[in-house]
């Protein structure tokens, strides 16, 4: 690690964000910007399906935007009725307290949805995403991202 | 190690874990160095919570209850909601127009004194594709509602270009925040 790398790694653990998200006790020895992605679909009208994103085994997952996409008739669309849940299977905690329409928290128009305070996923964590496409108009497929950082430990 | 780093350490507050009835996994989380009047805070982490009404009519007031669960107070960042047609087909048709009411269960604290129309708070996403009503508020300071408390949402729909009946789903975005770390 070169000096720039060092010092860039001190300022940005003490940092707010990272105080928020870091485990205790444990020294931070890089960061990576990373998106988790899943295509789900197509799901038929009234249907619903699930996928999953496994997080990778050597680093947290501080998830700090989500941004989604239905596509129906090959068209990119917010026209649609689609309720999503987020569970991770770890902690068996859900994102959400019920499911939620899809546009409310995956941004819409381009742009992601900013969340509030970060949310950490543990390595070797499965996160289940389960869509219901509720609209009666037609079969759509779902693009979903997870944008945030990778934080390795050290010890 | 700069001096600037140095003394930000040596200002932070220590943290002291709660010794009753749950024990914090060794190394789980941090509270963050942000809040320094609570120090019972282990995990702060994104959540929302959502509430609905269906088939939603004219000048019909809709209460929605949305109850925050027990482990962790959760403090609002920003309001979302969206409308959309109960046949659930696509259109093109702009904004509802109505009244919004959101109280505190708990602490009896109204968001808006009085009712407020939803222009009035709200901002209409300028998307050409976007057929349903979105709106979107950032809360200028985060709200904490406590935990066992509940968000009433009182909703009027006062006009709209498309017939009724609607659905309509509310979200709360912010983040929750635990006294006890959860195992």
């Amino acid at each position: 690690m070169n000096e720039f790398q060092r010092r860039l790694l001190d300022a940005v653990q003490n940092g707010a964000w990272i105080a928020s998200v870091a485990r205790q006790g444990r020294t931070i020895v890089d960061l990576d910007y990373y998106n988790y992605n899943t295509e789900i679909g197509p799901v038929a009208s009234g249907a619903s399906a699930q996928a999953t994103i496994q997080i990778q085994s050597d680093s947290d997952f501080a998830i700090a935007f989500m941004s989604g996409v239905e596509v129906v008739n090959n068209t990119p669309t917010t026209n649609h009725y689609t309720l999503l849940q987020i569970t991770d299977t770890g902690t068996g905690k859900t994102f959400f307290n019920a499911p939620t329409m899809f546009q409310l928290v995956m941004g819409t128009g381009g742009l992601p949805f900013y969340l509030p305070a970060p949310r950490v996923v543990a390595p070797n964590t499965n996160l289940q995403i389960n869509v219901q496409n509720v609209s009666s108009a037609a079969d759509a497929t779902y693009y979903i991202n997870l944008l945030g950082a990778r934080i390795y430990y050290g010890n | 190690m700069p001096d600037v780093i140095r003394n930000f350490q040596r200002g932070l507050k220590k943290v002291t874990w709660p010794q009753d009835t749950l024990q914090v996994p060794q190394g789980y989380g941090r509270m963050p160095a942000l809040d320094t009047m609570n120090s019972k805070v282990t995990r702060r982490e994104y959540s929302t919570y959502v509430g609905g009404a269906t088939g939603v009519t004219l000048n019909t007031p809709q209460l929605i209850n949305i109850p925050i669960a027990k482990d962790g107070d959760f403090w609002i960042s920003s309001i979302m909601g969206q409308t959309i047609q109960t046949f659930f087909v696509p259109n093109n048709i702009g904004y509802v127009v109505g009244r919004i009411q959101i109280t505190d269960v708990m602490t009896q604290y109204r968001f808006f004194q009085p009712d407020l129309p939803w222009g009035a708070i709200c901002r209409e996403p300028n998307l050409a594709a976007d057929a349903s009503s979105l709106f979107l508020s950032n809360v200028i300071e985060p709200y904490c509602v406590q935990r066992g408390s509940a968000l009433l949402v009182e909703i009027t729909l006062t006009a709209a270009p498309f017939p009724a009946p609607w659905d309509i789903q509310i979200a709360f975005n912010g983040w929750k925040e635990y006294a006890n770390a959860s195992i």
